[in-house]
């Protein structure tokens, strides 16, 4: 059964790498705190119903509208945040919270409170052993994996996944070699608020939405980047697996209503006796100066 | 090539530089010496434009730069190698100096500029995949020179390049600097080893309190009273 737990955690985390990773980069690229990622998260997740509802394309097919949409999403929120960042996080915490309200209420303004879902394209399961493992969840985990691959990629080998590592680093001093900051934070908005809602079109394949699902995935997406080390793309994308298998275990062991619990206390934990992140060290740690 | 004439700024409320002139001729070494606090590196900062300019006038070939964003600046061959090195940690060497190239100006050039580095730093070479957080003080000023040189400069600007550096290597940081200046890179050097800095520079300034309190050619700060007394202790 633990064995059974864990595999469904793993690919549940999958997802979750893809907000974790997107949240963690507009961290760390625009030392901006935005809560309402989630937000985002619920919005592809919408996007995926409407793309099914009007065209008849499931997730599988209707993600390059869902790119475009939150291409769209992200320059909405650059448009909205640009003056806080480089401020402090409490005027960017306003915003953000601000702007959560804004999308919750207008997407229950069209499509009222009740949950929407898509019907399964596949509906069975795999089974691997003594491990069952639902269709839709692997394919919805390997893409998310194809994805978060193509994600590293960009940011390690092109020049603008470069600047962004390198403005991350020191801003002040990206400034100052001329790289193109304020070129640089909505790109990093867009790849970020793009990843959130890809991985809600994932999403949308295995769980059914409501618009104030978001403010969940905001809570999963910040416990997992701060477990990470804040900034750390590689810590996020750990953790969030991590945070993925912590979910189902508890969620079988404790009752789904505890699961949450369990990862805060696990979150608690981590910020008195590792407030620098769990991961941070390991290999690939950041070198003080 | 590098004009900047009655140059006021500061931060907030508070004023750092009172109407600062000075005048950088191409090809040419200028020093600048001064104490802590005297807006060296605010004037840098200015010059490179990540600071507002309150009033005054920046020139650099004889284009008025005064508005123009940092970026566009080093489109246009003004570099900087800022105090304190400041290299990406978590990036490794080659990246740092990649991120050196980024601008358009300089990216044709890249695989040149790399080479170029390469030949004058052969330390690099051998720590190319190494973050350069890990490597010695010496290093890592090499890293962020080589950094600099891969913008392919036309006035190359160094914030206390020996700051810090074993006095073997402040030597060789100097031996470079000069080195640099000969392949053609007009130089504004700011620096705390003002005997050094003052015996490389064609001209030089002396600042104080955000004002330019000296200038002449650099033998002749070396040899005055005021200025002996002030850095040199004798």
């Amino acid at each position: 059964m633990l064995l059974q737990l864990i595999v469904s955690g793993l690919l549940l985390g999958g997802i979750y790498a893809l907000l974790s990773l997107g949240l963690s980069l507009i961290f760390g690229v625009s030392k901006f705190t935005n809560f309402a990622h989630g937000d985002f998260v619920m919005v592809g997740m919408y996007m995926a119903f409407v793309s099914y509802g009007m065209f008849t394309l499931t997730p599988y097919f209707s993600w390059p509208l869902v790119m475009l949409g939150g291409v769209g999403f992200a320059l909405l929120l650059y448009l909205v945040a640009r003056s806080t960042i480089e401020k402090s996080g409490l005027n960017q915490i306003l915003v953000t919270l601000g702007l959560s309200m804004v999308l919750q209420n207008t997407v229950l303004l069209f499509f009222k409170s009740d949950y929407k879902s898509i019907p399964a394209t596949f509906g069975s399961s795999i089974k691997l052993g003594t491990v069952f493992i639902s269709t839709e969840m692997l394919i919805a985990f390997v893409i998310a994996v194809v994805i978060t691959g193509g994600f590293f990629f960009f940011i390690k080998y092109t020049d603008t996944g470069r600047a962004l590592r390198a403005v991350s680093d020191d801003r002040a001093a990206s400034k100052l070699m001329g790289l193109p900051v304020n070129l640089l934070d909505p790109i990093a908005f867009c790849l970020g608020i793009v990843l959130a809602c890809l991985a809600g079109a994932l999403l949308m394949t295995v769980y059914p939405t409501t618009p104030t699902i978001g403010s969940g995935y905001n809570l999963i997406a910040w416990v997992t980047v701060v477990l990470g080390g804040l900034g750390y793309l590689q810590g996020a994308l750990f953790s969030a697996l991590l945070i993925g298998i912590c979910e189902t275990v508890s969620g079988f062991y404790l009752g789904a209503d505890l699961r949450q619990a369990v990862y805060y206390v696990l979150f608690i934990l981590v910020l008195v006796f590792r407030p620098q992140g769990l991961f941070a060290g390991l290999g690939m740690k950041k070198v003080k100066r | 090539m590098l004009k900047v004439t009655e140059l006021s700024t500061g931060y907030g409320e508070n004023q750092v530089l009172f109407g600062v002139s000075i005048q950088i001729g191409q090809g040419e070494i200028a020093g600048m010496v001064g104490s802590n606090a005297a807006g060296k590196t605010t004037l840098l900062h200015t010059i490179s434009g990540v600071n507002r300019v309150w009033a005054g006038k920046v020139e650099f070939c004889d284009e008025n730069i005064t508005k123009m964003t940092p970026q566009c600046r080093t489109e246009r061959g003004l570099i900087q190698c800022p105090e304190g090195r400041r290299l990406f940690p978590s990036l490794n060497v080659l990246e740092n100096l990649l991120i050196g190239s980024y601008s358009k100006r300089a990216k044709p050039k890249r695989n040149k500029s790399l080479k170029h580095v390469y030949e004058m730093f052969p330390i690099l070479f051998e720590r190319r995949y190494q973050p350069a957080g890990l490597m010695s003080g010496g290093e890592q000023q090499m890293c962020a020179i080589g950094r600099a040189l891969m913008g392919d400069p036309a006035l190359l600007i160094m914030d206390e390049p020996s700051l810090g550096l074993a006095p073997i290597i402040v030597q060789k940081v100097f031996e470079i600097i000069e080195q640099i200046n000969r392949e053609g890179v007009t130089i504004l050097l700011v620096e705390q080893n003002v005997r050094k800095a003052l015996s490389i520079s064609a001209h030089a300034y002396a600042m104080e309190s955000g004002k330019i309190t000296m200038h002449g050619t650099g033998k002749e700060l070396l040899q005055d009273e005021n200025l002996r007394k002030t850095y040199l202790g004798i």
